[in-house]
């Protein structure tokens, strides 16, 4: 797989995949205050890896998270598939697109983060109701929305804090 | 924090009260359950005993309605956040089984009319 003739580094791919899938997994330890909400751990290597992965890495990455934790969580053939995927697809987009879009000195991962969280939680609403349920799920929107937007700051902290301060991650960007 | 990270914040702080402005705008029918499963919508009293049997695609969700107090006995799902959501009672609540699309909610009433009508200091 190539992208303007550079190779997809697929080693440090399955590495960033197989994060998302730790941290998938390290949800479980968390109880839900509502049904299939999540706190989005699994978005943090998507997050950090904005700066250093190409679009077709990042893709790459997005594909092996949802799979994986659709694997792990047991819900690949079922509906609750179709909420992970979509929330996933929608939030990737809106993060990639922000990133690549508006310049650092106006937008942090914090921002970034917080978009995310707000189009993975509006796509999953109007799944819910469209999809699922029907109208009384809207119920969950400000749910939703608000622990949505505690969430999208935390992982969005968190993220920028590991940008600072990782070694790893610095000499990744340099060999990179 | 930067110009446009304040922007999405105050984006999300506006979705979580504009939504909960309408989701919990107090109404005047009389309080009732809505349960909601593949088969439809189905509308009860609060105000009276009974076990409700929803039908998803993985079995039976069985409801519980007791003294005004609504909850999931028992569902057939894997990871039973349905049951861990508890007990719910005021107009707003809802607990729902999303591996067996049964949703259940308590609508109609203004919200928690338990509370005082006015508090002084």
């Amino acid at each position: 797989m190539r992208e303007s003739g550079k190779p997809v580094r697929t080693d440090l791919v399955a590495f960033f995949g197989a994060l998302s899938l730790f941290f998938a997994t390290l949800e479980y330890l968390f109880p839900k205050p509502i049904p299939f909400f999540r706190l989005g751990l699994s978005n943090l290597p998507l997050l950090v890896s904005l700066g250093f992965f190409s679009f077709r890495e990042q893709l790459l990455l997005l594909l092996l998270k949802v799979v994986g934790t659709g694997i792990v969580n047991g819900t690949l053939a079922s509906h609750v598939f179709l909420f992970s995927s979509g929330a996933s697809l929608a939030s990737f987009i809106v993060m990639y697109g922000l990133f690549r879009l508006i310049p650092a000195r106006y937008l942090s991962l914090t921002g970034i983060s917080l978009a995310g969280a707000l189009a993975s939680n509006a796509v999953q609403i109007l799944l819910a109701i469209t999809l699922v349920y029907g109208p009384a799920s809207g119920v969950v929107a400000p749910w939703y929305f608000g622990l949505g937007t505690f969430t999208g700051l935390a992982m969005g902290w968190g993220a920028t804090q590991f940008q600072k301060h990782s070694k790893w991650l610095e000499r990744l960007r340099r060999g990179s | 924090m930067k110009p446009l990270d304040w922007l999405f914040l105050a984006l999300s702080l506006f979705l979580t009260v504009g939504t909960a402005w309408v989701v919990l705008a107090p109404s005047d029918a009389p309080l009732r359950i809505e349960v909601q499963d593949p088969e439809g919508t189905f509308l009860y009293p609060l105000n009276e005993n009974r076990i409700i049997e929803a039908v998803g695609p993985l079995g039976v969700t069985e409801i519980h309605v007791e003294d005004g107090h609504v909850w999931v006995h028992d569902s057939p799902c894997t990871n039973k956040v349905c049951l861990a959501m508890g007990v719910i009672h005021d107009s707003g609540q809802f607990v729902s089984c999303l591996p067996n699309r049964v949703f259940v909610r308590i609508s109609g009433g203004a919200a928690n009319q338990e509370g005082p009508d006015a508090g002084v200091w």
